[in-house]
């Protein structure tokens, strides 16, 4: 299982947007994925290092070095197929890096 | 699943602004004299945009057609839930959601208030569909005033509009 953390700034969900497109689209491609959305004011350095990769709408100054790798899924958010590709090409070469199942 | 969206024509408006704070202040003293958001929205709102921005580079989907933004806050200072539009006789500056060094000419807000913290609202995906709609950016594009944008957003099956 590959536990993946979205988060975003309060307001419109746009964090459960991602989680939903990456569990699914991750899904389809093979992998076993958990993600959890939680607000951007919420993380901590505690909270990061239980996850295998962030995957916040863009690369946010949390205030320390979160040391998981990072994938940019802002793109997510437009639900236009050719502009999220990239970016679920990415979260993929992420999780294989992680030798994981 | 697309859920469909509400739009009342008398929450479409016309504004001219020269910045962000002084189009906000305009917005925010008409939704508190609607009684749709409280006193401190406006400052609310231009705060959240400063740190985490709402601009939609919208030319991936219509090349030349307005770029959004979908400014919106905690729920806390919302008293309505309900999608604003603002269309904007001059467009203002706003950084790019998703690349947030980037600047990016607006026309048009869909601002988003919800004063329910509980709702798991799908508002944004539902924006998101109508706005990669058919000709909606183009028609948008081209309206000239508030009556025109409620005649292009009436068109669009999505839309409900009262």
């Amino acid at each position: 299982m590959i536990k993946i953390l979205t988060a975003c700034g309060a307001g419109v969900n746009s964090s459960h947007q991602i989680k939903d497109a990456l569990e699914e689209e991750m899904k389809n491609r093979g992998f076993d994925v958990s993600c959890e959305a939680v607000m951007i004011k919420d993380v901590t350095e505690e909270m990061v290092s239980k996850f295998d990769i962030f995957a916040p709408i863009v690369k946010p100054d949390l205030g320390f070095k979160v040391t998981i790798p990072t994938v940019d899924c802002g793109p997510i958010l437009y639900r236009i197929p050719v502009m999220a590709q990239p970016v679920y090409d990415q979260m993929e070469e992420t999780i294989r890096t992680l030798n994981k199942k | 699943m697309t859920i469909q969206i509400g739009f009342q024509s008398s929450d479409i408006y016309s504004l001219s602004a020269a910045n962000q704070q002084e189009l906000f202040n305009l917005l925010g003293e008409e939704l508190v004299k609607r009684g749709d958001v409280v006193e401190t929205f406006s400052e609310a709102v231009y705060n959240r945009e400063k740190q985490y921005p709402t601009a939609l580079d919208m030319q991936p989907v219509f090349a030349g057609g307005p770029n959004i933004a979908i400014p919106h806050t905690e729920p806390r200072y919302c008293k309505s839930r309900k999608v604003v539009v603002v269309r904007l006789s001059q467009p203002i500056d706003f950084y790019n959601m998703i690349n947030p060094k980037q600047n990016l000419p607006v026309q048009y807000l869909f601002a988003i208030l919800n004063n329910d913290p509980s709702t798991q609202t799908n508002i944004l995906a539902s924006l998101m569909d109508l706005f990669k709609s058919d000709h909606f950016l183009e028609k948008l594009g081209k309206a000239a005033n508030s009556n025109d944008v409620y005649d292009v957003l009436k068109q669009y099956a999505n839309v409900v509009c009262a």
